[in-house]
């Protein structure tokens, strides 16, 4: 009386055929909607006996298993047919550039890069972060500093000084002043650096009016000029990264070192490149010594026993040095071309000190 | 300081190599600048002799030279006015190059110049290196070989060296003095400088009176010599001048710089005929007259050393001979003299009338005092032998000897500075052999040389061994510094500085450095109310006075870059302004400047000009990376005139401004010449980090609630000028524990709504902490919300 298998296979049949979600619906209907086949099949039902009742009724149910697996299976794969085919008809050309339309990429300026360096490796070398004024008196940059009135050696200072009709001020022309503020804390062992602003009343290739200086003291009392020259070694060694550098201690003269000494480092110069830690040219970076008495005197250190070491180094140098800027005045020139060209990306570390 | 191998010669022996004595000289702390050896230039160059010469057919300044190199005679176009048939000269061989090394570097070819054949080329003296600029090819006499290496011919004369002196070496401003320092050093053997003394042969008759004998001149002496001849110079003078810069004036006077540069003791000679009267050294008076050597006229100030006559003032001593008395061609008697003048005197004449002479540079680092008689007996012996003549004697108007330093020195000293192992022997010896007189007892007794008065302390023997020992020969040695107490406030403020610069990088500004300086002109624009702080001595007038805010550089490098066609950049500095000279009016500041649009033209989003909420969010930034949030500060609509009136505001710390911000006023940027539009911001970082609490290490503990927020939107009219912070603000306070947040979604302004009205769109969140609220709570909150804010800014909710 009823051909289920029939059943089965066309509606089964029927599910494969469908190719869109509308086909589906219809095939679904057509079976099991109000009207549909199975619909006329249950209302047959009544007329059955109870065993007969039983055995269509599982069978029926069986069915509509099989179909709605089937359905359910077909309506996945047309929905994501669709999708794909939604998707292929949204490329984009993956050519053109993207938001970020700024001709520039921002930089920090190459001195702040340096200046953490040298916060970095200074610092894990045990000293201090200090600094001082831009506008000093006579005494910090000067008398205190075992540079009396009238001292030849002022005349190498192309001082700034500071209209204020009363002291003798002046912008400071290095970083040195930093070292008798922190002398006149009189806390030993003491132990600073100094990074600042400077400035000198010239102005030429080599000279911009305003530059920037490291300034490092370290004063104990058994400190040598022989822990001076390892301190060096070691700082520039990590600050050029670079362990074949070799570094010359030449005699010199500051009024506030004695003995002083001024510090090159080898380089070649062959292929009109500076090349570091090859080569047999020298190349001056700083300018240290053991502390003048006279200056620990004037800072108000009574302890004769005290004794130690500074330095004072050039920033726009060693950063020139070590990264090829051809020209100091570059620097304050604000030119986009070069922030962009030798500055450094905000990401870029600065800790050298565990490489 | 120029010397050349030959004139060190005079006083040292040694075979070493040029190189060996440039790092002799540099490791005891006389640092070679420049070595001028055209020893190892000129291998290539013969000597060559000029067999025929003929005009050449074609030209005629050039000629045809038929020139003998030893082996083959060469075919040379030669153009110099003095060639000539058997001139010994100097032939640069085809192959050889001219100037190795310079820019104007040449080959020389074998080529045809003007149709003739040349194989070769004859050299002038410039052309060898020999001479800055010379005339005609360099003429040798018969002693020079045809067909050697003109190489051979360079003696020591030609090879200069030239070395710095720091200020503390004067000593060493002299051939003799760097022979002297060099022997120390166990380089060479010492020539002892032998001082003649010469017998006079009558007595100078000339009243001396030194009135400053017991401060600025402790010794002052003269000596007549009668009937010289101011002649030129011998040729062995004339050639060292030559090759060290001096200028070779008359031999007289040659002689004076000859021993100022050969033995670091300056001299003076006057025409003994030309003085009237006595010989007075006295001070100037202020606004006294001299006319000096140079032809200037100087007015003089108070208190400078002057040596007078009955004419007036005839020299300034130590700096600049006067032209009145000055010695010339027809000097018949000649006065020399020979004086120590304090430095301090010196440095402050000089420095005020501004005249550099070698003279001046050796008396202001401190000459050896005790060299006065030296001087006179040294250039008395050397006019006699030059020009002639007969002595006088020596008339002298001096205090007594001048007391020597004595310095008392540990035996362990040197090796506790230096943190070496360096024994009492090797300290006493290089002590001597720089010319100390040293005392061994239980200390070290030192009494430096009287050439030596930059030696004072015990430090300053520690360097003379330091540097004789070898800077290279200390060893390195670690050490570790106990820790020291540090400055976290510095450190600090140094960590903050930089995350802000970080920070703003991020965001797409460029960092700038621009001068501490500014100038006047420009700074006027951005600080109408403060004095300027003038430099005194500023280097140009766009640098003339120390900048009160950041804007005004940053501005002009913006305007530089605009001229170079970029117009879309952001920049900042963060660094120092000046409101006063103490050191704590010295502030940080941070200053953005934005320029024209957020983007150039692109394919994707609409151009849009940077505006007032760009800047402002580059503050809230800024705020945010210090853990403070915007919101709680007040923001008001004062600001400066510089900035557009309606489009800029100041962030407030109790009733004080520490930030301005904004859309800078079109009138300034018109005036200013910019074709930009600027957004700027200025704050005050130090003002701000009075306010900064650092976080504590340890957070605190994390709230959030478990129960579901709700949101309800309003929108309100109200008047334009109502700020919508006000309005957030009154919100909040209706419930600070269930309104968590108060977000504007809306600012309308337009056709719908009455002119001088506004629409604000406002979505509040409402979550309570301890469980979820009921829409009836929920509900009476927002009640409370659009009754409190139409009474209070007269709103009405739409």
């Amino acid at each position: 009386m009823l051909n289920y298998d029939q059943l089965v296979n066309s509606a089964l049949a029927d599910l494969n055929n469908c190719h869109s979600l509308d086909l589906l619906e219809k095939v679904r209907v057509k079976y099991f909607g109000k009207n549909g086949e199975i619909a006329i099949l249950l209302k047959k039902l009544s007329t059955l006996s109870d065993e007969e009742k039983s055995t269509t009724g599982k069978k029926i149910n069986s069915l509509k298993q099989s179909f709605f697996q089937k359905f359910e299976e077909k309506k996945q794969s047309i929905e994501q047919k669709q999708i794909q085919k939604k998707l292929e008809g949204e490329q984009v050309d993956i050519s053109l550039p993207t938001r970020e339309f700024e001709e520039f990429n921002s930089k920090v300026h190459p001195i702040t890069h340096t200046v953490n360096e040298i916060i970095s490796i200074l610092g894990s070398m045990g000293l201090n972060y200090e600094e001082g004024p831009d506008i000093e008196n006579d005494f910090y940059n000067f008398s205190a500093l075992n540079i009396p009135q009238n001292h030849p050696a002022r005349e190498m200072h192309d001082t700034f000084y500071v209209d204020n009709g009363k002291e003798d001020l002046v912008l400071r022309t290095h970083t040195s002043p930093v070292q008798v503020r922190c002398l006149q804390k009189k806390e030993f062992p003491l132990g600073i650096f100094a990074p600042g602003r400077t400035y000198r009343c010239d102005s030429d290739i080599t000279h911009t009016p305003m530059f920037h200086q490291v300034e490092g003291l370290v004063v104990d009392y058994s400190i040598t000029f022989s822990n001076l020259k390892w301190f060096l070694e070691k700082f520039c060694k990590i600050f050029f990264d670079n362990n074949n550098l070799k570094l010359r201690f030449r005699p010199s003269y500051f009024p506030f070192t004695e003995p002083s000494a001024e510090v090159d480092i080898n380089c070649s110069l062959s292929s009109g490149k500076i090349e570091l830690g090859k080569g047999s040219e020298w190349m001056e970076i700083l300018g240290c010594g053991m502390v003048h008495p006279n200056v620990l005197e004037m800072s108000g250190v009574k302890d004769k026993k005290l004794q130690g070491f500074a330095f004072g180094m050039g920033i726009e140098r060693l950063s020139m040095l070590k990264y090829g800027m051809p020209d100091l005045r570059d620097f304050y020139d604000c030119n986009l071309n070069w922030l962009s060209h030798y500055g450094f990306s905000f990401l870029e570390t600065t800790d050298l000190s565990w490489r | 300081m120029k010397f050349t191998v030959g004139w060190l010669k005079d006083y040292l022996e040694f075979d070493s190599s040029i190189a060996e004595l440039s790092k002799k000289l540099t490791d005891i702390g006389l640092e070679v600048e420049k070595i001028v050896n055209p020893k190892n230039s000129l291998g290539n160059f013969i000597v060559a002799k000029i067999t025929k010469k003929e005009p050449h057919p074609n030209a005629d300044r050039l000629s045809l030279c038929e020139v003998f190199d030893g082996t083959s005679k060469l075919k040379i176009v030669c153009g110099a006015g003095n060639a000539k048939k058997d001139l010994v000269t100097v032939l640069a061989p085809v192959g050889t190059i001219l100037n190795q090394g310079k820019e104007n570097q040449l080959k020389i070819n074998k080529s045809k110049i003007r149709g003739e054949e040349s194989n070769g080329m004859l050299c002038s003296e410039e052309e060898l290196g020999l001479k800055d600029s010379s005339e005609g090819i360099i003429e040798l006499n018969d002693n020079h070989k045809i067909g050697e290496s003109f190489a051979n011919y360079i003696d020591d004369e030609d090879i200069i060296i030239e070395i710095a002196i720091t200020p503390n070496r004067v000593d060493c401003a002299s051939v003799y003095g760097i022979a002297r320092d060099l022997f120390a050093a166990n380089f060479g053997k010492l020539k002892t400088k032998q001082i003649p003394k010469i017998d006079s042969k009558f007595e100078t008759k000339k009243k001396l009176i030194n009135k400053l004998k017991n401060n600025d001149c402790p010794s002052f002496a003269l000596r007549l010599i009668r009937n010289v001849k101011n002649i030129s110079s011998p040729k062995k003078i004339i050639k060292r001048f030559g090759k060290t810069g001096l200028k070779v004036i008359s031999s007289l006077v040659d002689v004076t710089n000859f021993i100022t540069i050969d033995y670091c003791r300056p001299l003076h000679v006057f025409d003994f005929d030309k003085i009237k009267g006595d010989i007075i050294i006295r001070h100037s008076e202020k606004g006294e007259n001299f006319l000096g050597l140079d032809g200037e006229n100087y007015k003089l100030d108070k208190g400078m050393i002057v040596i007078c006559d009955d004419n007036g003032i005839i020299s300034l001593a130590g700096i600049l001979g006067g032209l009145t008395t000055s010695c010339d061609e027809k000097t018949k008697n000649v006065l020399i003299e020979a004086a120590f003048f304090c430095s301090k005197s010196i440095i402050s004449s000089g420095r005020k009338l501004n005249i550099q002479s070698d003279a001046r540079y050796r008396f202001e680092r401190g000459i050896d005092p005790n060299s006065v008689d030296e001087g006179i007996e040294i250039a008395t012996e050397m006019i006699l032998k030059n020009c002639g003549g007969e002595p006088g004697t020596i008339v002298k108007d001096s205090i007594e000897n001048i007391p020597v330093q004595k310095i008392i020195m540990e035996k362990n000293f040197v090796n506790k500075v230096l943190g070496t192992d360096i024994s009492e022997k090797f300290v006493t010896d290089k002590l001597q052999k720089i010319g100390c007189n040293v005392k061994v007892k239980e200390n070290l007794e030192v009494y430096p040389p009287s050439w030596r008065q930059d030696i004072k302390i015990k430090e300053d023997l520690v360097e003379e061994v330091a540097r004789l020992y070898g800077l290279e020969n200390i060893p390195s040695k670690s050490f570790t510094l106990a820790n020291t107490p540090s400055n976290h406030k510095s450190s600090t403020i140094q960590l903050i500085r930089n995350k802000i610069k970080k920070l703003l990088v991020s965001r797409n500004i460029f960092e700038v450095i621009t001068w501490s300086f500014t100038d006047e002109k420009i700074e006027k624009f951005f600080n109408n109310s403060k004095d300027f702080l003038k430099i005194k001595n500023p280097i140009s007038s766009e640098l003339s006075c120390l900048r009160s805010s950041l804007l005004s550089n940053i501005v002009f490098s913006i305007q530089k870059n605009i001229d170079k066609n970029f117009n879309n950049f952001s920049f900042f500095e963060l660094g120092p302004v000046f409101f006063g000279v103490d050191p704590e009016d010295q502030f940080d500041h941070v200053c953005i400047v934005r320029s024209g649009k957020v983007s150039e033209k692109n394919w994707i989003e609409k151009e849009r000009k940077f505006d007032f909420y760009d800047i402002k969010a580059d503050l809230s930034a800024v705020l945010k990376s210090l853990d403070m949030n915007i919101d709680n500060f007040k923001i008001s609509r004062l600001s400066k005139p510089y900035y557009h009136p309606g489009k800029s505001g100041s962030l407030n710390i109790s009733n004080e401004p520490i930030c301005f911000f904004g859309e800078i006023n079109p009138f300034i940027i018109n005036s200013l010449g910019i074709k930009c539009n600027l957004v700027a911001l200025e704050l005050n970082l130090s003002k701000l980090l009075t306010y900064y609490k650092k976080k504590q290490k340890s957070k605190e503990p994390l709230i959030s609630s478990p129960y579901q927020a709700s949101k309800r939107d309003f929108s309100f009219e109200l008047k334009k000028e109502i700020l919508a912070s006000d309005i957030i603000e009154e919100i909040k306070k209706i419930n600070n524990k269930l309104i968590k947040n108060v977000k504007i979604f809306d600012n309308y302004e337009g056709e719908k709504i009455n002119d001088n009205k506004k629409a604000l769109g406002l979505e509040v969140t409402i979550q309570s902490n301890s469980g979820t609220l009921t829409d009836k709570e929920i509900n009476e909150i927002s009640e409370k919300i659009i009754s409190k804010i139409e009474q209070k800014f007269s709103a009405k909710l739409r």
